[in-house]
């Protein structure tokens, strides 16, 4: 035990080392090269990153949650709440494909899909398959529901799904 | 046995806690207790079994995102004493296509990620000791360096930089901060990942320890703490959720690297098969101010050795032609194999005179007057398997793609596949 311990120490000091130098390195090749860099420049959107992630993006995500704890149903929110994160984690990475469409020149074969169309596409096939998968829930509750009252036995619905 | 046991949380601890003591900074004492009105977070999915398990594969993603990043920066700047190698020639194709792929997949992945550990950002105190202000403060760095890189790696692709600096310099840069502070950030939190992944994803939140001491112990909102514990998306369901769409985004992307995926490549920037001849263009004759040179009457390939020769494009073609199929790979990430037809470099290096040995290395410079890539060097195994191409997928090259003729070379990155050649020689 003291010796795992030990060795884990190690392990925690020899990794914190190495990163601590890989920043190191980072900040040097950032502050050492100024006319590409310009690091002032560059500060703002670093800051910008945490600023909009952390005080746009995620309280907006996490009062969509709120929203839904509040006016759905508890079984129903779960898959809501499912299908919601695979949907905006898809289209994180479609905005702004669809921002820059048509924007590469010809011959580049860059841009040139009809995303916007192909997100919808994506977004309601995950709709699909999150209703599909509710349907079965519902369907699979109401037969634990039934088996349960003939022999004593905890519903489908408390053995499986959430924690 | 328990001496040592005692003894090395204390070696961190103890110096730093009599720092924390002194009245040297008596003005940031805070309240014990976090103020009434900042952020309380009650769902359970916040949990070091969901945290651990999806930053071990947003981890691995980002170190196989880092060295293939860093085979890429070789491609571009190798030591002159270990070139590129020249096999297999979809080395860099794979390579990448990985560092892309990994990068893009992991978008969607660190979201997940930063929503799991969001309450962390209103832990209370802010900072419990100096070492412990550092931590979040190294925490700061990573977020916002791979926020940064992975949206600026994103943007690069779709060919757009709204941004005040240069993107290789930044990107190059920044990246050795990311995989630093993450690796900090596993030295850090070493315990608590080994805590989360060894517990299970469904148990109980009562259950799942917290390994680091709780300053910042869920809240009390019991109500609402039980309806989403009994009835919310369980972490299974945010992990499934999280992977299907992180699955999603690759499936939808990977066909512009792998062919047989491009039917439902439907988030994929390029489209691979679209471009003149079969393959893409990077940059264009127009771009690169070559439209009308490019079919100037009076263009010579000029070889330079002890007997320098020009070679006009009927002499060229005229010389040994060979076939090969070699990928051509974009920094940008996308692929395509490919069917080229020209002499080899060497033979036409030979012509000249030139004494091909293992340390030659050859300067081939197009007439294209500006650009970074306008002129590239082949040494090493590539050298002997380049290429002045004439022909791509049984076609005469088009113009963007290099007319009247171009290098070729296996596991070249694509820009140091010069077009528009209008001289070799050795260096």
């Amino acid at each position: 035990m003291a010796r795992s311990n030990r060795a884990d120490l190690t392990l925690r000091i020899v990794l914190g080392t190495i990163g601590a130098l890989g920043i190191g390195y980072g900040t040097y090749r950032l502050l050492g090269n100024p006319s590409a860099v310009h690091p002032l420049k560059l500060a703002p959107w670093l800051i910008g990153a945490i600023v909009l992630h952390d005080f746009v993006l995620t309280p907006i995500v996490l009062g969509v949650g709120l929203l839904l704890t509040r006016f759905v149903a508890p079984r129903a929110r779960r898959y809501v709440q499912g299908g919601l994160v695979t949907s905006a984690l898809v289209t994180a990475i479609a905005l702004p494909l669809i921002y820059r469409r048509g924007k590469g020149l010809p011959g580049k074969a860059l841009l040139e899909r009809n995303y916007a169309a192909n997100l919808v596409l994506i977004l309601v096939l995950i709709a699909a398959g999150t209703a599909a998968a509710y349907g079965i829930r519902v369907a699979r509750d109401s037969r634990g529901q039934r088996g349960s009252d003939a022999k004593v036995r905890p519903s489908v619905a408390q053995t499986s799904g959430t924690p | 046995m328990t001496a040592p046991q005692a003894e090395l949380p204390c070696l961190v601890r103890v110096p730093i806690r009599a720092l924390g003591h002194t009245d040297w900074v008596p003005s940031l004492r805070l309240p014990e207790t976090q103020p009434r009105f900042w952020p309380k977070f009650s769902s359970p999915l916040h949990s070091p079994a969901v945290i651990a398990r999806v930053g071990r594969v947003l981890g691995i993603m980002l170190a196989v995102c880092f060295v293939t990043g860093l085979l890429s920066h070789y491609q571009y700047y190798p030591w002159q004493w270990l070139p590129e190698p020249a096999s297999p020639a979809w080395g860099y194709r794979l390579s990448q296509g990985l560092h892309v792929m990994t990068g893009i997949a992991a978008i969607p992945l660190l979201l997940v990620k930063l929503w799991a550990v969001y309450p962390k950002l209103f832990e209370w105190p802010p900072a419990r000791n100096v070492l412990h202000g550092l931590e979040r403060l190294s925490i700061a760095v990573l977020v916002s360096t791979v926020l940064l890189e992975l949206v600026t790696g994103f943007l690069n692709i779709l060919t757009w930089y709204p941004w005040p600096w240069s993107f290789v310099f930044v990107h190059y840069a920044l990246g050795y901060a990311v995989i630093g502070s993450i690796i900090l950030h596993i030295a850090v939190k070493l315990p608590v990942i080994r805590e989360g992944l060894a517990t299970k994803v469904g148990a109980a939140p009562e259950a799942a320890a917290d390994a680091e001491p709780a300053p910042d112990a869920e809240p009390a909102e019991p109500e609402l703490a039980n309806a989403t514990t009994a009835h919310g998306l369980s972490r299974r369901g945010l992990l499934i959720a999280g992977g299907v769409g992180v699955g999603v985004v690759a499936a939808t992307t990977l066909g512009q690297v792998i062919p047989p995926l491009e039917p439902i490549a439907l988030l994929a920037p390029r489209k691979v098969r679209d471009g003149p001849l079969g393959v893409p263009i990077n940059r264009t004759a127009k771009q690169a101010g070559t439209t009308q040179s490019a079919v100037d009457a009076s263009w010579r390939l000029t070889v330079t050795g002890p007997a320098p020769y020009d070679l006009d494009l009927a002499a060229l073609e005229a010389l040994a032609a060979v076939e090969r199929h070699f990928p051509i790979a974009c920094v940008e990430g996308w692929s395509v194999g490919a069917d080229w037809r020209g002499p080899l470099l060497i033979d036409v290096l030979r012509k000249a005179g030139v004494d091909v040995t293992s340390d030659t290395r050859v300067l081939v410079r197009s007439f294209e007057r500006q650009g970074a890539y306008n002129a590239s060097l082949v040494e090493g195994g590539q050298l002997h398997k380049a290429i002045l191409a004439t022909h791509l997928n049984g076609h005469r090259l088009t113009v963007d793609h290099g007319y009247p003729v171009r290098l070729i070379a296996p596991d070249r990155a694509g820009v140091l596949n010069t077009k528009w050649l209008a001289s070799v020689r050795t260096v």
